[in-house]
């Protein structure tokens, strides 16, 4: 990894809290939502050098054809990197776009996996998180900062994020069990009252 | 609940109509009260459906069965549950099945996250397999069976009018120990009164009672199953219905001709179950998928799809019921794969049928 002269932490995370209205709307998954992430993702490759034809690149965040809610917050993901990312001071050099396209893939869709995003832009830390993981897959350390101390703080963010994810699993599975008895009261009351009058057998 | 809250749409003139059903001479003992429970909005969503048939397609088409799939996985808790990992490009194919065991285990896991409950109602049902079922359902889905069961008709030419031509429009014949037997109204045939009646003797006054009311009220439809159908052999009222409609076991060609020749009308065979409510009708050459909103599969035990003249379960995925949506639903029927002249499944040897 290497210093950007200049480049401060507190910075990038005040950026990604002033995420522009553009960056926050729901990503277009199947036929949900209405950012086209595929045309965003190119616009950043575009940006940071990229030259040639995106298209590889940016196939994998099309909307599909189908709603699928953890492409979602993926996407969103994406959206908040894209915004983060087009910032001026991170570092522009041969390899960057394809670093990115790499960082948008596989890493922010796990992110995405422990990470709410509504609670990413809220939570200094959960922000912090963010900078850091878009930074290590540049290859980029924050003046100040050694590499091993850039990996510890890192790490040490992740273990609360998989803390927190527990949490809300827990939060989630309760809201199951909590409607399921909702239903089940439900249909033994209605099992008392009459149905609707059927005009066949069956 | 209150009669307005059961035929919010039923003016004053209805109503007399249906209490003079209540009160006929020849009426049986009624036991139960039931309405079709749609208010304006809901009766022109339906009728909206019935309109939308004429153009519509006899099954499901791919797209919209991939996208109804996506968001039964994510809405509803057993299939998100069963399908953890599953992604759409995976294929409809790679989705797990269900079956009524799961259905008569965990009904609730049915229900989508979001589906409001004030509306629910329920069916109970023991099926084919005996698992006892208390189905979740909602009345816009029950009554649009009648313009599925309008479609099936259709198909033999027959068309309801409904109104107040004849006493009835619409009479639900059963032939059991034990049922209800009511008077309602279908504000989606113009508030035709329909009559569901059982034709046990000891549902009525006098034994000579079946056959006269039968009479009386001259039914434009009459829907029933085959017990029901063989015991009106036999008490052949006078009536000219448009059609026989049966449905919930297997109607055997016999009794079908017979019934045919006895009331001058067609007879249709209908496959319906709690569940899905109408699935298809009798042709020549087997059961012909019926709804564009319910797609039809033919799956061995290891839920691999069956080839051309293989026997299968039949498997549902689907429907119109807010609070039951099918997804891969194994029915506990089994037919064989066969196709149509222009190359559309057909349910040829359908078998398991019983009352639910």
């Amino acid at each position: 990894m290497k210093t950007v002269p200049g480049l401060r932490l507190e910075r990038l995370v005040a950026r990604l809290a002033a995420c522009p209205p553009e960056f926050l709307a729901p990503p277009r998954v199947g036929a949900e939502g209405v950012v086209a992430v595929d045309v965003v993702v190119g616009d950043l490759l575009v940006e940071l050098g990229y030259a040639e034809d995106s298209w590889p690149m940016t196939e994998p965040f099309e909307p599909g054809t189908v709603f699928d809610p953890d492409r979602a917050r993926h996407f969103r993901l994406v959206l908040f990197a894209a915004w983060l990312l087009r910032d001026p001071e991170l570092p522009r050099e041969a390899g960057t776009p394809q670093s990115v396209a790499r960082f948008l893939g596989e890493p922010l869709r796990s992110l995405a996996a422990v990470v709410e995003p509504a609670r990413l832009l809220d939570e200094p830390e959960r922000r912090e998180e963010f900078v850091r993981h878009a930074l290590a897959a540049l290859g980029a350390l924050v003046e100040g900062e050694t590499q091993e101390e850039a990996e510890n703080r890192l790490e040490t963010l992740n273990s609360a994020s998989k803390q927190h994810l527990s949490a809300v699993l827990r939060a989630k599975e309760e809201a199951v069990l909590r409607r399921a008895d909702a239903v089940r009261e439900a249909m033994v009351r209605k099992d008392a009252e009459e149905g609707a009058a059927k005009g066949m057998r069956e | 609940m209150k009669e307005r809250d059961r035929q919010p749409l039923l003016d004053d003139a209805g109503r007399e109509r249906l209490e003079a059903l209540r009160q006929h001479r020849h009426a049986p003992k009624w036991n139960h009260r039931a309405g079709e429970r749609l208010d304006a909005a809901a009766l022109q969503r339906v009728q909206a459906f019935g309109k939308s048939l004429a153009k519509a397609p006899f099954s499901m088409p791919r797209e919209e069965r991939n996208a109804f799939a996506g968001r039964a996985v994510r809405d509803v808790p057993l299939y998100r549950r069963l399908a953890k990992g599953w992604h759409p490009e995976d294929g409809f194919e790679a989705l797990p099945t269900v079956s009524r065991e799961d259905l008569a285990r965990e009904p609730w896991s049915f229900v989508p996250d979001a589906a409001e409950l004030a509306d629910l109602i329920t069916y109970p049902t023991s099926g084919t397999t005996g698992h006892p079922l208390l189905v979740p359902s909602h009345p816009e889905a029950v009554a649009k069976y009648l313009p599925l069961m309008a479609r099936a008709l259709g198909r033999h030419g027959v068309t309801l009018e409904g109104g107040t031509a004849r006493p009835v429009g619409v009479a639900l014949l059963g032939w059991q120990k034990h049922t209800h037997s009511f008077v309602s109204a279908f504000a989606q045939l113009d508030h035709a009164l329909f009559v569901k009646l059982n034709l046990e003797p000891d549902d009525w006054r006098s034994p000579h009672d079946p056959r006269l009311f039968l009479q009386s009220i001259d039914a434009e439809l009459l829907t029933g199953d085959p017990l029901a159908f063989s015991e009106l052999l036999r008490l052949s009222p006078k009536i000219q219905p448009k059609a026989l409609l049966s449905t919930a076991m297997s109607l055997a060609p016999g009794l079908r001709d017979q019934l045919a020749a006895q009331f001058a009308c067609p007879v249709v065979d209908v496959y319906s179950m709690n569940e899905a409510g109408p699935i298809a009708y009798a042709t020549p050459t087997g059961f012909t998928p019926l709804a564009p909103d319910l797609t039809v599969e033919l799956l061995q035990a290891d839920g691999m799809a069956c080839a051309a003249g293989e026997r299968g379960e039949v498997t549902l995925t689907g429907g119109r019921n807010p609070f039951l949506p099918l997804l891969r639903y194994r029915t506990g029927d089994y037919a064989a794969r066969g196709v149509d002249a222009k190359g559309n499944l057909v349910l040829e040897g359908l078998e398991g049928r019983e009352p639910g």
